[in-house]
């Protein structure tokens, strides 16, 4: 498990240097969407919850230290990721069987949950908290599934070690 | 009991490991001003800062000349000058008479671009590409031609962090310009606001903002925003005032990082803003 860590994480760095970087430059106001959600969607289908939650740890926790944001928010949020994405897999039916829509849907809810989380925890105080979570969450998480069709399609995870 | 303990961790497995790593990531938030973990973060986005910046002066064959960029700059020595000059205007003869020993601040003005945004409602932070080489600090406000983006909060030998105007965590103590109102501007996740405003306090629509005296971080009369709305609460007795920012954050690119910083005595006796 250590070493297909190690190789998932070196996969991750130039993911997160486009996330950092490109990913911003087609951002509309303040909606993202978040490349690094998707990839870690793929790793925890395909190798289930344990490997899912590790894996959202640290590629969270190199987001935090990369950005320049808060080390720790990006930990949970991807921690959770995995873990919510990598209930999804199924002993019986791999990541390569599933419907196009199942894949999606899984990458909606868990944008969705990241965006939520990632505001919860960046928050001191709120007003329109529902606003920003429709903001951030659902309308960041249709663009995120929008930005993930042309990878479902190709069925980008045969290529990830 | 061991026995059960052992099966108990091998069906739960799954759900003890997240729980952990949940349970560390939320333990380490409260860590982030540890001079260890600053250490590493400063390290880190440094390096990753580099990066890019290399492969954009690899690329960045459409990016501005050092024309453009002085000329930037010059707007913003203008702007903050005008705001002086606004400012004088309100007073009257006489307070101009007296105010003789008034030395008009000159702001000494750093270039820089701004590399990468973390793009967020809730946390608003730019990397720009200078840093503690070109003598930024970390408390310098940052500043563009229309008014203030925000400050720095991190610095690397070549690059930092901005706080802007639209983080949760970024407070700034800001005056009305025509009434000298004092207040504390935040983010909700949305819009500026001023919140707990007597509704008898002289804060009209159409008011401009700047930074005031009493704040313990940035320089006072740096223009920040204009107020357009104003909404009583509870039970009429306070107001909420929201702003619109000079600034058009979502779009900017290059700003200019301002070379000063209050004295170290007077940041530490005052409410350091900075601190969340």
């Amino acid at each position: 498990m250590i070493r297909n860590l190690t190789i998932a994480l070196i996969y991750f760095l130039p993911v997160i240097f486009v996330q950092l970087f490109f990913v911003p430059l087609i951002s509309f106001r303040f909606i993202v969407p978040d490349l690094i959600v998707i990839f870690l969607v793929f790793y925890s289908l395909r190798d289930g919850r344990i490997f899912g939650s590790v894996l959202g740890f640290f590629v969270g926790f190199l987001f935090d230290l990369f950005s320049g944001g808060i080390i720790g928010i990006s930990m949970f949020t991807k921690t959770l990721v995995g873990f919510t994405a990598g209930s999804f897999k199924d002993e019986h039916n791999d990541i390569e069987s599933r419907n196009i829509l199942f894949v999606l849907g899984v990458i909606l809810l868990a944008s969705i949950l990241n965006s939520v989380f990632f505001t919860f925890l960046s928050i001191n105080e709120i007003i329109n908290f529902v606003e920003v979570i429709f903001n951030q969450g659902v309308l960041g998480g249709v663009y995120t599934v929008f930005l993930s069709i042309p990878f479902v399609l190709f069925k980008v995870w045969r290529y990830l070690k | 009991m061991f026995k059960l303990l052992i099966k108990f961790t091998k069906i739960y497995r799954d759900y003890l490991v997240a729980a952990i790593l949940l349970l560390i990531s939320l333990s380490v938030i409260p860590l982030n001003n540890h001079s260890s973990l600053h250490t590493l973060k400063t390290y880190a986005f440094g390096t990753f800062a580099f990066i890019n910046a290399a492969i954009n002066g690899f690329t960045g064959i459409f990016s501005d000349d050092e024309k453009v960029v002085q000329l930037r700059k010059r707007n913003a020595e203008l702007m903050l000058e005008n705001n002086l000059l606004r400012e004088f205007a309100l007073e009257n003869n006489e307070l101009k008479r007296l105010l003789n020993y008034y030395k008009e601040s000159e702001y000494p003005l750093i270039p820089a671009t701004v590399i990468s945004k973390l793009v967020s409602d809730v946390q608003g932070n730019f990397i720009i590409n200078a840093g503690s080489a070109d003598s930024i600090m970390v408390g310098m406000p940052v500043v563009n031609e229309f008014g203030l983006i925000g400050i720095v909060t991190e610095t690397s030998r070549n690059f930092s962090i901005v706080r802007t105007l639209t983080n949760t965590d970024f407070k700034v103590a800001v005056k009305d310009q025509r009434s000298n109102f004092e207040g504390i501007l935040s983010w909700d996740g949305k819009q500026l606001f001023i919140k707990n405003v007597p509704t008898t306090a002289d804060l009209q629509v159409g008011d401009r903002l700047v930074t005031s005296e009493f704040s313990s971080l940035i320089p006072p009369l740096i223009p920040v925003g204009i107020v357009y709305k104003k909404e009583t609460t509870l039970y009429g007795l306070l107001s909420k005032v929201y702003v619109e920012p000079f600034v058009d954050l979502p779009h900017v690119r290059n700003l200019l990082v301002v070379k000063v910083i209050k004295s170290r005595q007077i940041k530490d006796m005052e409410l350091n803003l900075l601190v969340k």
